[in-house]
């Protein structure tokens, strides 16, 4: 027997999120079902509009992540226009979507997850909190709840870095197809470079330990919350010759070491079977289309590859639980995120678990902040940053792929006659959050909260755990196809 | 860090700012002095949570943590507090229930009314949907005062954009007649976080905030983005990125009330213009006009 918890809303997430869980007699999660609940019906806003106005508009999906959709935009709007943007545009691009990165995933540490594991100040909005087992001392917890503020701070510090180049943040101003429209200046590189010394020693020095040590005394959730072995990646962060900081891939059957040798990040060695990441077709991105079955729209949205494909909601449609449609690659469910970028990238060997999202996302914070070093030393002040595009096509369709922190991101464009015919935007958590698809599949969220352990169905922090390890971005989730 | 001394201080340098006469510092001070923080609650609604990332970069004249510690509770969060499911209900009515007339009511987002609301969900009571038609509603007329926070929340803004077909109204629309004193918009995309917080302080302290014909604080929204713009004078661009008035280039600055070209953007790093951008007029009614910047799409 299993009865049914609702759990609604699940807080600290961006966006409307709620779950119903059917749990066991024994306290285990054997089915999880996760809900989008708000649509905001951004059907019809591009139609009929300049595809150039898509860098702004599809930011507006989401405050927390708006620059990967303005790059995806502005890079799907010039490979229409068959424009290349100079150097300078995407080191500049690089720079402004590292510092997003950066700010994010502290947002995500510190503000939105740790809570499930330590009691924060006693005063609203840290109180009342789930009575979660709480294995840090007060001392501990004392500690931690000044990184929660230093970390505020820290993130405010990258928002600003990225406004350097981006005029502003949240809502970038300054992509547009031919480049970016601040120029580097000798001022604006120095205090970029400041502001990143500043953020580097608390990146490596609290943050990763921090993540460490959160890792340690939680280690079952070493083991908990795996979700489906397939892991995806667009690439990302150019660096202008040829390569990314982060390369496309898929990885399908992952399978860990075994045995606690294997437990730490970095240290396993493959066991050979699908764990080698396969490089990301053209073929395997035409292959990508969206389930509707159990998503409150009447129409079937995705064609494989295109951007048409109207999704007219349905809110009484039978089998809907979720605004959230289900977007599968050649059928299969897959997960991506930072953990995804570092297996497909050769740099995280181990398992598959709550820990190893939130420590894939501190080592990826480490990384990316490395990187944006070598990007300002690219840049140069006296080439241009952007070009103006005279001949903007009247006609054309492209797409563009790129990472998001919380995962793989496409916007796929098609215009005629200057105004947008068709504009779909396929984002992380509508991999991750994904209800289930037309052969009954549960998303990755909902899948790696089964077989969860829940010790007081009022207050399922274990599930909080599992669902925070992805970061969903709900806004992002349920945008809709065509906007 | 920020202290109650230093907000005392930053009042009374302020006094003229927030509206206050010299008895409402007096009371300001009175209150600092014996009462607890006042209640907030903020729900999002139909919104990309952008206005909250904004609120969390804001340092003048307050950090969002210092407004924590030292003057508001925000009871109700759903971006960061620690409560969720049917707890964090339960601390959102108990709020409700024990500040009856005297809390602050933010909405971040618009509000769909289509379908009896039902486009958006912000969580469950005894297992039974609550949308947000439903807490503004119950709130509104419960709250000291209301914020429509940022262009969605003012106006519609991009989510009732095009089609509209969830029925977004601006939060003051929804609210028409059921509250005390009307709804105060501070619009933007996101909301500028230095006007927000100075309006919260303001209130707090007792201030009257006299409303403008589009529901804006009018102390906060005085001059459109030209009328302050370093650029008015310079020669007329030619392109995005060249350093001259971009008027020419579709800036819908000269209709555009908002306050970008003094406190810019992240505590004054950059703004559009500065950074080689027109004005898209995010902050207006009619946000997001098509087109965008109108010269632009006609090129």
């Amino acid at each position: 027997m299993s009865r049914r918890i609702v759990v609604a809303p699940v807080t600290r997430v961006e966006g409307h999120l709620s779950l119903n869980l059917d749990v066991a007699d024994s306290g285990r999660v054997v089915a999880a079902h996760a809900s989008g609940t708000m649509f905001r019906g951004f059907e019809g806003i591009m139609l009929g509009r300049d595809p150039r106005e898509a860098i702004h508009l599809t930011q507006r999906i989401c405050g927390v992540c708006p620059v990967p959709h303005a790059r995806a935009a502005v890079e799907a709007v010039e490979r229409a226009f068959g424009v290349e943007p100079p150097r300078n545009a995407v080191l500049l691009r690089n720079l402004v979507q590292g510092a997003g990165l950066v700010s994010d995933h502290l947002l995500h540490f510190y503000h939105l997850a740790l809570l499930d594991y330590v009691h924060g100040p006693s005063l609203p909005p840290f109180t009342p909190a789930p009575a979660a087992d709480q294995r840090f001392s007060d001392a501990d917890a004392a500690v931690l709840a000044e990184h929660y503020l230093k970390a505020l701070e820290m993130r405010r510090k990258a928002q600003e870095m990225a406004a350097l180049f981006a005029g502003k943040m949240p809502h970038v101003m300054t992509f547009a197809p031919g480049g970016v429209t601040q120029q580097p200046t000798a001022a604006n590189v120095a205090e970029f470079r400041a502001t990143l010394d500043d953020l580097v020693p608390f990146v490596e020095g609290t943050y990763l330990p921090d993540a460490t040590r959160l890792s340690e005394t939680y280690p079952e959730y070493q083991e908990i919350g795996a979700g489906p072995p397939n892991l995806l990646s667009f690439d990302a962060f150019p660096d202008g010759a040829g390569g990314h900081l982060f390369p496309a891939g898929k990885c399908v059957g992952y399978r860990r070491a075994r045995g606690r040798e294997g437990s730490r990040d970095g240290e396993r060695r493959p066991d050979g079977r699908g764990r080698q990441a396969l490089p990301l077709t053209d073929a395997d991105v035409a292959s990508i289309d969206e389930s509707v079955r159990h998503a409150y729209y009447g129409t079937v949205a995705g064609r494989g590859g295109s951007a048409g494909g109207v999704a007219q909601p349905d809110l009484d449609k039978r089998g809907a639980y979720s605004w959230v449609k289900a977007p599968r690659l050649g059928a299969r469910v897959f997960q991506v995120g930072a953990l995804a970028r570092r297996i497909i990238g050769g740099s995280h060997r181990g398992g598959l678990s709550v820990m190893d999202r939130l420590l894939a996302n501190a080592h990826e914070t480490v990384q990316v902040a490395a990187a944006m070093r070598t990007w300002l030393d690219g840049l140069s002040l006296d080439a241009p940053s952007y070009r103006r595009v005279a001949t903007p096509a009247s006609a054309g369709r492209a797409v563009a792929l790129t990472e998001a922190p919380r995962g793989a991101l496409g916007h796929w464009v098609e215009f005629a006659d200057g105004k947008v015919t068709g504009y779909r935007i396929i984002t992380p958590t509508s991999w991750n959050a994904s209800p289930r698809d037309d052969r009954e599949a549960p998303g990755p969220l909902e899948h790696a909260l089964v077989g969860v352990k829940v010790a007081d169905a009022r207050q399922p922090v274990e599930a909080y755990r599992v669902v925070h390890s992805f970061d969903p971005c709900m806004g992002c989730a349920v945008h809709v196809t065509v906007i | 860090m920020f202290t109650r001394r230093d907000f005392l201080r930053w009042s009374g340098r302020s006094a003229a700012a927030l509206g206050l006469s010299q008895l409402g510092l007096f009371r300001l001070e009175q209150a600092l002095a014996g009462e607890p923080s006042a209640p907030l609650i903020w729900l999002h609604g139909a919104s990309c949570s952008g206005c909250s990332v904004a609120a969390l970069n804001a340092v003048a004249p307050t950090t969002f943590a210092e407004l924590l510690r030292d003057r508001v509770s925000v009871e109700y969060d759903g971006l960061l507090m620690a409560a969720g499911a049917d707890l964090a209900i339960r601390t959102m009515d108990g709020a409700v229930r024990a500040n009856d007339g005297r809390f602050l009511l933010v909405v971040e987002g618009g509000v769909p009314t289509a379908a009896g609301g039902r486009y958006c969900v912000i969580g469950a009571r005894d297992g039974a949907p609550v949308t947000l038609l439903d807490a503004v509603k119950d709130l509104g007329p419960r709250a000291a005062r209301v914020l429509a926070v940022g262009t969605c929340a003012s106006y519609g803004g991009v989510a009732a954009a095009g089609s509209n077909l969830t029925g977004v109204l601006p939060l003051a629309d929804v609210l028409a007649g059921r509250t005390a004193r009307p709804v105060i918009n501070v619009p933007g995309c996101p909301a500028p976080p230095e006007q927000l917080f100075r309006i919260v302080i303001g209130l707090l302290a007792g201030g009257a905030c006299a409303l403008d014909a589009d529901g804006r604080p009018a102390t906060c929204f005085p001059h459109t983005v030209h009328f302050t713009c370093p650029r008015k004078h310079l020669p007329q661009a030619k392109a995005l990125g060249e350093a001259g008035c971009l008027l020419e280039l579709g800036c819908r600055g000269k209709t555009t009330t908002a306050m970008c070209p003094q406190h810019k953007w992240n505590n004054g790093r950059n703004w559009c213009a500065a950074a080689g951008h027109p004005c898209i007029g995010c902050a207006m009614p009619d946000f997001p006009a098509s087109p965008l910047t109108p010269a632009v799409a006609s090129t």
